[in-house]
């Protein structure tokens, strides 16, 4: 297996939901690869179309969802054309999930015993001895040293912190080649957030896993993920390796958002982004950043920019940047 | 809130033993009654339990053709709980099974399977009893028949509207990105969350069941007329009410006692189990 050759290849992937008001474009040709063992964050606000992506790379569209357009590629396979009993095979076992908030993604009736170790048995046909034993190490590994007390536990006996280790260690438990983390420490505290993301990193490593991390928070992201792509409005217009992002940011959104992050050591330099996100039934013609953007000229009225690269490994979707 | 719990464990304690008692005096009746059901004592005809002015040879009393009532009632028992359990079951299993289908798979399916219940409850259920019993004739197997084919939408709409929430919760989204097929969603992550709903409505659809069964018999569209039921006993012992109260009013105790268990029974389950099923009913 060639280490750097793409992992995941998404290409102009579009998904629209019908409504009773037109066709809501949440996804609007969105593409990214993603390498072995790298760690990409899907950085964007609410309704950029982050989540959905995410579901679609398990074909798991929430309906009235419609994957219109594109392809994604997971190891050279095209996950969107394979028939369900094909996808049960990817799922779990090549692309995991962490969700937002681990204590409805954990069945209610069930001690977490049974949930773990049925996605081994599910997956891997163990033993229940067998599954037993690589449970116990699993939880290690996230950082629960009592597990024998937790796994006889029900999901509302844990705290929040607990819970997300246990999605993770479910997640994790079949080694799979790919995590989606969609907004995996929203539920938890600031500190909790901070010791699940390292405990994701370290995992990450050590098993060579690509994680496909999904967050609203910049500063978040720039703790784990090796590269950044921005989205806005469906699409992407900024993608790059972190640290180009956070040092020399291109697109003007991407500018604004870390303008509008707090710092402490800086707290006049704090600027919110006029405006609202745009009406996905109803995007503007040309640029959908156009009606926000301190920097608008009259082109990007007209002129729908796309994804190219303006610098070495950094791609921008801006009209003016890219005359830049 | 912790008073209302003990009290919601009351009320599932007593009408749970009361209900366990209906039970065994049902499956041991011939042993227990002190006589046959069917015999009759002309000389002793309308004789009065012994709390009134009668004695103790007839504990409550006989009817207009000197049967003990005490033993018919003790039979009656076997009716009205048969119907209860098999008409119950049945019920739920059609019902259960037609609301998950309809719930979580294909939307089409779903609407036809809810219109059919949507007729179904526009028929007025007495009525269609009666039609029923009409068609396939009298007999204990057939009120069990009847009960299943009208009372089977009571699971199957409830069912679905929980199956409908439930499909939507991340657990079951998580199931489906372990790579969990459709059937193992239903086994694992929806049916063990809808069995609290499940046993209060099964309670609940029992009580129902045994008053059907009481209501056919007391027609005479229920059980063969050979066979003590109470229904029939209450039908027969108003004939002669104004003599002889008893007749009539034991075997309604018998069936008020059983259908307030039932009730209480499913009540009690329901504030145990879940708050949020207070709504559904």
């Amino acid at each position: 297996m060639n280490r750097d050759s793409s992992l995941l290849e998404v290409k102009d992937l579009a998904i629209h939901f019908p409504t009773s008001r037109g066709v809501l474009k949440a996804v609007d040709g969105v593409s990214f690869d993603l390498k072995y063992g790298e760690v990409l964050g899907l950085v964007g606000e609410s309704g950029a179309g982050k989540s959905v992506t995410g579901r679609a790379i398990m074909k798991l569209v929430p309906p009235p969802g419609k994957i219109v357009s594109g392809r994604v590629m997971l190891e050279g396979i095209d996950i969107l054309t394979l028939r369900d009993e094909d996808l049960r095979s990817v799922r779990g076992k090549k692309v995991a999930l962490i969700q937002q908030d681990p204590l409805s993604s954990l069945n209610p009736v069930f001690k977490i015993k049974d949930q773990i170790m049925d996605i081994l048995k599910l997956n891997l046909g163990l033993s229940h001895q067998e599954a037993y034993t690589i449970v116990a190490d699993l939880l290690k590994e996230v950082g629960i040293p009592d597990s024998a007390t937790l796994l006889e536990k029900y999901p509302h006996e844990l705290s929040g912190g607990m819970r997300q280790r246990v999605c993770i260690a479910i997640a994790f438990s079949c080694t799979p080649l790919l995590v989606i983390a969609d907004e995996p420490t929203t539920a938890v505290d600031v500190i909790t957030q901070l010791q699940i993301i390292q405990l994701m990193r370290k995992i990450q490593r050590e098993k060579h896993t690509s994680i496909l991390f999904i967050t609203h928070n910049l500063a978040l992201a720039s703790k784990i993920c090796d590269k950044i792509a921005v989205m806005y409005a469906g699409r992407i217009v900024e993608l790059s390796l972190t640290k180009k992002i956070f040092e020399s940011p291109i697109h003007p959104y991407t500018r604004a958002l870390l303008d509008a992050v707090p710092r402490y050591d800086a707290p006049e330099r704090l600027q919110p982004i006029e405006g609202d996100a745009p009406n996905l039934i109803d995007l503007p013609t040309g640029c959908s950043f156009y009606p926000r953007c301190r920097e608008h000229q009259s082109t990007c009225l007209t002129i729908r920019p796309s994804l190219l690269e303006v610098k070495p490994d950094h791609y921008v979707a801006c009209q003016i940047c890219n005359i830049l | 809130m912790r008073s209302l719990q003990i009290l919601g464990s009351k009320k599932i304690l007593v009408s749970f033993v009361i209900l366990l008692a209906y039970v065994l005096i049902g499956m041991s009746a011939p042993y227990i009654a002190p006589y046959d059901p069917n015999e009759q004592h002309y000389q002793d005809a309308y004789k009065p339990p012994f709390f009134t002015s009668g004695d103790w040879r007839y504990l409550l009393g006989t009817d207009s053709l000197g049967r003990d009532i005490y033993s018919r009632v003790l039979y009656g028992a076997r009716p009205a709980l048969f119907v209860g359990v098999v008409g119950a079951f049945f019920a739920a299993l059609i019902g259960v099974s037609l609301g998950i289908i309809s719930g979580y798979y294909s939307v089409r399916i779903g609407e036809v399977i809810m219109r059919l219940v949507d007729i179904w409850l526009s028929l007025p259920a007495v009525v269609f009893s009666i039609c029923l019993i009409a068609v396939l004739g009298i007999g204990l197997g057939n009120v069990a028949i009847a009960v299943i084919v009208i009372d089977w939408t009571r699971f199957a709409r409830v069912v679905r509207s929980e199956v409908l929430n439930l499909k939507e919760r991340e657990f079951v989204l998580a199931a489906k990105a372990i790579g969990m097929s459709g059937f193992g969603i239903i086994r694992k992550e929806i049916l063990p969350n809808l069995l609290p709903l499940l046993t209060v409505l099964f309670t609940l659809e029992m009580s129902i069941a045994i008053s059907v069964e009481v209501l056919l018999s007391f027609a005479g569209l229920g059980v063969k007329p050979t066979e003590p039921s109470w229904g029939s006993m209450i039908a027969e012992g108003l004939t002669y009410f104004r003599t002889s109260f008893w007749g009539a009013c034991i075997p309604l105790i018998a069936v008020i006692i059983i259908i307030l268990a039932l009730n209480y029974l499913g009540d009690g389950l329901r504030e145990r189990m879940d708050p949020r099923l207070l709504v559904i009913r």
